[in-house]
């Protein structure tokens, strides 16, 4: 029997190292000598804070990784899937929440994503949404406030699982 | 560029200047209010303290507890076989100071059991929940018994339970079994605990004799704490006055949730005894991380458009060797082995051994990403072959502008399978050159229980395996296994075999004294010989206790749920020491085998032959399968073996349960842990326990398999 893997695993599992500070860790100064742009993400159910810097691009669509070769992979800067997170967005249909933005915003559109259940098949859900018009909104980020647009999208689903 | 969030635990932020923020929000149309689960009685069912209540687990959840009180250790596991049957099984250690007078003659007593408890009605606005309950089926009869319970959630987390209980459910307060106005024949029963030979169904006393109530009532007090009060009908009247007093029919518990899989518990039981409760309950539908944590794959490459090879185009020999180093190194890294890489025009042919994923499909998926990149762009058809013990079973015809099309389709997995016929390989493979001959070795560490020792309830040995091979060809494998055990006691087991059978495996605690044990060193050779069909003959010393030569036969469609085999073994029993020695006992065994997918996660297999002692018979196993590898059955094998000559337990039988790795780490492996539980290891009904049976080595690679597993083609 291979119980033994099995316990090296569970104990694998219990291990888990705090995240890093990477927000102590970053400044303004390293930000701006990074040849690439990078992306600063937190996913704090796993207690994982990492940068992501480009990856690839297909069909316009932006693949950004992490040095442990997590990736999210944006169509114009939508998120439309993930991999090595755990819970992953295998895929989604945000033609809606596009459409929305460049009208300035919209009601009743939809937003589709694929996950996997627990037994590795595709799980589909479906979210009715809206977004506002928005109104104008300042950033933070390290040092340097930007102008930006904030624009709110609420969704909502029969299904609290999401 | 933008902020995402999604359901407030995923924060991304992006550093860019002059961006639109958009934050999402997910907010439920209606949440119904969900019932607390029910909370777990010492014997793992659904239930108050010691007495059941008629709810269920939920389907598929697994829970085992543990508890401890004066002179008695308790465990207990069930599984949620289906909405309302729940399948429990039961080992509990009563230790009895006192010598004087018990129904085992004064010895400390270890007993295990089956045990069924089926939900006949669903609770509705006023009418309870009813469960059905039958507890030890095949055991000594010790705690034989069956209760009829109704349960009636009430506001305020509180819920009300109220049974009638027969047998040992009926030993405290019982009265006259109110079934016997209708069947008299229910009017009586023999004494508890020597009623039938253990292992036999014992049916016939089933709601026979007195009757007796039993009840209580629940409070989920908070969301972590759940009280119990109730009143049993058990006198415990095997273990009063020998284990601990019992005083008292009323018993108070309390559970806290740990966490949503831990429940630390305490309990006043009958008056006179404290006990301390642990339980853990998980569902194997429900991994942490149920697309894995593993790398991400790589990214599909687009080629250029507008290339038209030439019609009789093939690689020029420096290209072939270029794109077969590329991809070797590449699927090298994700874990899968380049086996061979041809060329039929623009198809190329890639044979892979994926050594990594549970589900092939993620290994053919991240192979055509590799191929993309590592190929010339005159290539525009994949055929993924792949590679089982040297064995080519399925081959996945991919187009390499799908890939790059509906790798970002919302329905991407779909469309990539519509798209990727899968079909059987037939014989043949095209190793690279120089891939053989070659030589893998390994050394693990193992842990072998052996449980329910009357001398000791569970024996265990840890040490280290060496494992080796040599494969000269494709398919023919000199392999060998070398164990060193280091800790435990295992081999310190003093009880001697009473078999009136052939030793077959009532000497196993001899093999396990062996202080250094070549538990297999064997010569085999895969083989196909045509569609669906293929081969193995394999010899040497093919297990712990047996060496000689045995083969087998398979006819398995690729993408059939049905499969069917034949396996002849001559067999020569070895030397405890597992060296080279031989014991003087021979026997040819052999079995007809069917293998069969019912669908809806169930599985069933049956053999019928003849088994090690010489006995012929049949095993029936019915398994529970999830397809992210977790799998739950249980087996019985009945021969002409009858049951006074096969001895304790009557005939084999027990519980089989295998473990994926990957779903405890998240992490990609085809490791798994593998449990066979028996109540007692006799020699009827045994059979050679061979390495790399065809239909384990072949199933995971079918195309029905690739299909069942498509959605992590993506992954």
């Amino acid at each position: 029997m291979k119980i033994a893997v099995l316990m090296l695993a569970l104990l694998a599992a219990c291990a888990q190292k705090p995240a890093p500070d990477l927000r102590g860790l970053l400044s303004r100064a390293a930000i701006d000598r990074s040849p690439q742009p990078l992306i600063l993400a937190e996913l704090p159910s796993q207690n994982v804070v990492d940068t992501l810097i480009p990856r690839d691009t297909l069909d316009g669509i932006v693949t950004w990784r992490t040095g442990r070769g997590q990736t999210m992979s944006f169509r114009d800067g939508v998120l439309v899937a993930t991999r090595s997170l755990g819970n992953d967005l295998m895929s989604a249909d945000v033609a809606g929440t596009q459409a929305a933005l460049r009208g300035g915003g919209q009601q009743g559109y939809s937003r589709l994503m694929t996950y996997l259940d627990g037994q590795g098949q595709t799980l589909f859900r479906s979210m009715l949404c809206s977004m506002d018009i928005g109104q104008p909104a300042t950033v933070n980020s390290f040092d340097v406030a930007f102008p930006t647009t904030l624009r709110v999208e609420t969704c909502y689903t029969t299904s609290n699982s999401i | 560029m933008t902020f995402i969030r999604r359901n407030k635990a995923w924060i991304s932020r992006a550093l860019c200047a002059g961006s639109t923020v958009i934050v999402l929000t997910v907010a439920p149309v209606s949440v119904c209010a969900q019932d607390a689960p029910p909370g777990l009685t010492t014997y793992a069912i659904a239930g108050l303290v010691e007495m059941p209540e008629a709810r269920s687990l939920a389907r598929d959840d697994l829970a085992y507890s543990f508890s401890i009180f004066r002179n008695t250790i308790r465990h207990g596991a069930s599984f949620q076989l289906s909405d309302r049957l729940t399948f429990g099984l039961r080992y509990n250690l009563s230790y009895f100071s006192d010598a004087n007078g018990t129904a085992f003659a004064a010895e400390d007593n270890f007993d295990r059991s089956f045990g069924l408890h089926y939900r006949l009605l669903n609770e509705g606005t006023y009418l309870p929940a009813v469960a059905v309950g039958v507890n030890d089926i095949l055991g000594t009869g010790r705690f034989e018994s069956e209760y009829l319970v109704a349960t009636k959630t009430l506001p305020r987390g509180f819920a009300v339970t109220a049974g009638l209980g027969w047998g040992r459910l009926a030993s405290a307060d019982g009265f006259g079994n109110p079934l016997a106005q209708v069947f008299p024949d229910l009017a009586d029963r023999e004494a508890l605990g020597d009623n039938n030979t253990i292992g036999e169904f014992n049916s016939p006393q089933w709601f026979k004799g007195d009757a007796a109530l039993f009840g209580g009532v629940t409070w989920q007090a908070t969301d972590a704490l759940r009280l119990a009060v109730e009143l049993s009908s058990d006198a415990y009247p095997l273990e009063d006055g020998l284990a601990f007093d019992v005083r008292s029919q009323y018993n108070f518990g309390s559970q806290y949730a740990l966490s949503d899989r831990a429940t630390l518990g305490l309990a006043w039981l009958y008056g006179s005894e404290a006990a301390l409760t642990f339980s853990y309950q998980i569902n194997p539908n429900e991994p942490r991380n149920p697309s894995g944590l593993e790398t991400s794959p790589p990214p599909v490459q687009a080629r250029a458009a507008g290339i038209t090879p030439a019609a009789n185009w093939m690689p020029d020999p420096g290209a072939l060797s270029v794109m077969r180093g590329a991809t070797t190194v590449s699927l090298d890294d994700l874990g899968i082995v380049l086996h061979g890489l041809t060329f039929t025009g623009t198809t190329a042919r890639v044979e892979i051994e994926n050594r990594e994923y549970q589900r092939s499909a993620e290994a053919v998926g991240r192979t055509a990403r590799i191929l993309t990149k590592t190929l010339v762009p005159e290539v525009d058809r994949f055929d993924i072959v792949l590679i089982e013990n040297g064995l080519p079973v399925s081959t996945t015809t991919i187009r390499r502008d799908d890939l790059a099309t509906y790798q970002y389709a919302y329905d991407s997995a779909w469309e990539m399978l519509t798209r990727s016929p899968r079909r059987d390989t037939g014989p043949g493979t095209q190793p690279l050159p120089g891939l053989y001959p070659r030589v893998t070795y390994g050394l693990k560490p193992f842990v072998a229980p052996s449980f329910f020792d009357p001398d000791a309830p569970l024996r265990v040995s840890a040490g280290l395996d060496l494992a080796g091979q040599w494969e000269p060809a494709p398919g023919i494998a000199l392999a060998g296994t070398l164990r060193k055990p280091i800790l435990g006691n295992l081999g310190t087991s003093t009880r001697d075999s009473s078999s009136i059978l052939p030793r077959v495996r009532s000497e196993a605690y001899l093999y396990n004294k062996a202080d250094l044990a070549l538990q297999r060193l064997t010569a085999s050779y895969n083989f196909r010989t045509g569609a669906s069909l293929y081969g193995r003959v394999n010899t040497g010393l093919l297990e712990s206790m047996f060496g000689g030569v045995a083969g087998e036969l398979l006819w398995y469609p690729t993408d059939a749920r049905f499969a069917m085999g034949v396996e002849v073994a001559h067999v020569v029993q070895r030397d405890f020491d597992q060296q080279f020695d031989f014991r003087n006992y021979e026997v040819t065994t052999g079995h007809v085998s069917a293998y069969w997918d019912m669908g809806a996660g169930y599985y069933s297999q049956l053999d019928v032959g003849r088994y090690l002692a010489g006995d012929t018979g049949a095993t029936l196993a019915v398994k529970r399968e999830f397809e992210n590898g977790w799998s739950l059955g249980l087996f019985a094998t009945l021969t002409d073996v009858p049951f006074d000559d096969f001895g304790e337990g009557s005939f084999d039988k027990g519980v089989l349960l295998t473990i994926p790795v990957g779903w405890v780490t998240g992490l990609a492996t085809r490791e798994t842990s593998d449990f066979t539980v028996r109540p007692v290891l006799r020699d009827g009904g045994a059979r050679l326990d061979l390495d790399g049976r065809l239909y384990g080595t072949l199933r995971d690679a079918t195309s029905a398999e690739l299909v069942d597993g498509w959605g992590r083609f993506w992954r």
